[in-house]
């Protein structure tokens, strides 16, 4: 009589690891029922991983589209900053159980914000698709205007010339003769005299041959006169 | 795709930033060369405008009298002669009323009673103004040729200045000086 099998036998015996000449002989009906069992079960385990396969399979194929039209909503919305790809390692995340995390999760933030405001209708989210394009031309006008600038010819010095006065345009009456200015309204002429400021008189230098030199003012209804006055050394009766 | 549309935007963008510089600069080496053609040959110096002045020269003889006296033709610096230093005095007389033209740079030698003076015009500022600056240089001799005094004068055009001097016997002898355009 053989002796019994123990469930590690059974189970190498159906991997097919035991020789059939060592054991499928002499299996007892018990044993022959826990290897159905084991059949099953495999057949079971096996169907489960197909299907989960399969679900992975369509998960990547949907997460290469998800990418792409991240990437394409990116360029239209990012200025320079390129949004971080999140990718999730499932199978490290079976092991650890802990997520892996966006490279730069606060360029991420800013990116899905400029993207939520590009993605809506209207000029403000026509401006915010093609921001990059009004930065570009307003770079470009500035440095037209800089060089504008800069290039621009001095009028005073490219001319040579003093501003001249125009004419007044319309009709030029003629020119009478000159009547001095009355005062009232009346027939004598107004004894007003035009005011003209005067530059007081400067001595720059004086030098006097043997003695001293003043200079002095004398003010009175007129106004002041420059008065350089020699005292010489010799004089007598001073 | 977008990309690409993207990076032709841009140049296109660049293109035209660069057209309008080039129209800048070439708008500017347009007008530099019309400049050029236009603006008259460069003289080698501007051409000098003559100044004359006309100068009047009185002298005064001052004096103490018992009848002070002022004479007539020095009735416009009367008020003058009447204060100090000039009121040491109580008689003024002309003795010399010269009126000479003075051109600039041309030193004018005059005459007097006592002595001589001579005036040089150095420089007219303002001289299309109303009131003209003169800057002229004074020398002032003696009666025996014995250089009194030299000076520097800014005076307006118009205006006189004189020149005193005490000399012996408590006699003294003043140089009104005027100039006008």
């Amino acid at each position: 009589m053989a002796a019994r099998k123990t469930d590690i036998e059974l189970m190498e015996l159906h991997d097919g690891e035991a020789s059939a000449a060592s054991g499928a002989a002499d299996v007892t009906s018990s044993e022959g029922a826990k290897l159905s069992g084991l059949q099953h079960l495999s057949e079971v385990v096996r169907g489960h991983l197909e299907m989960r396969a399969e679900e992975t399979a369509d998960f990547g194929a949907d997460m290469w589209s998800k990418i792409e039209a991240r990437l394409d909503g990116a360029d239209a919305v990012r200025g320079s900053s390129r949004t971080a790809i999140v990718v999730e390692d499932r199978s490290a995340l079976a092991a650890d159980g802990k997520r892996n995390r966006d490279l730069d999760p606060g360029t991420s933030a800013s990116a899905s914000r400029s993207w939520d405001v590009a993605s809506k209708p209207g000029v403000w989210g026509w401006m915010a698709r093609h921001r990059a394009h009004f930065v570009t031309g307003l770079v470009s006008a500035g440095m037209v205007a800089a060089v504008a600038l800069w290039l621009r010819p001095d009028p005073i010095q490219s001319s040579g010339n003093a501003p001249v006065a125009v004419a007044p345009v319309g009709p030029v009456s003629p020119v009478g003769p000159v009547v001095p200015p009355t005062l009232n309204g009346s027939a004598t002429p107004s004894p007003m005299i035009p005011v003209v400021f005067k530059t007081p008189t400067e001595v720059e230098a004086l030098d006097v041959t043997d003695g001293s030199g003043t200079v002095m003012t004398i003010a009175d209804d007129d106004g002041e006169t420059a008065v350089i006055w020699i005292s010489p050394k010799d004089v007598e009766g001073l | 795709m977008n990309n690409s549309k993207h990076l032709m935007k841009h140049t296109l963008a660049l293109i035209s930033f660069c057209a309008l510089a080039a129209t800048a600069a070439h708008a500017e080496a347009g007008a530099k060369d019309k400049g050029a053609k236009a603006a008259p040959a460069p003289t080698t110096e501007p051409a000098k405008v003559e100044i004359k002045t006309d100068c009047e020269f009185v002298e005064i003889a001052a004096t103490t009298t018992q009848s002070p006296k002022i004479d007539v033709e020095l009735a416009s610096m009367e008020k003058k002669l009447k204060k100090p230093p000039f009121s040491s005095w109580n008689t003024f007389k002309q003795l010399t009323r010269v009126s000479r033209p003075l051109v600039q740079l041309k030193s004018e030698a005059v005459k007097l009673t006592t002595g001589s003076v001579s005036v040089l015009l150095r420089e007219v500022t303002g001289a299309s103004s109303k009131r003209a600056r003169l800057a002229l240089s004074v020398t002032m001799d003696d009666a025996d040729g014995k250089r009194v005094m030299d000076t520097k004068v800014n005076v307006d055009a118009g205006e006189f200045f004189l020149i005193g001097r005490s000399l012996a016997n408590n006699e003294g002898h003043v140089l009104a000086l005027s100039c006008k355009l």
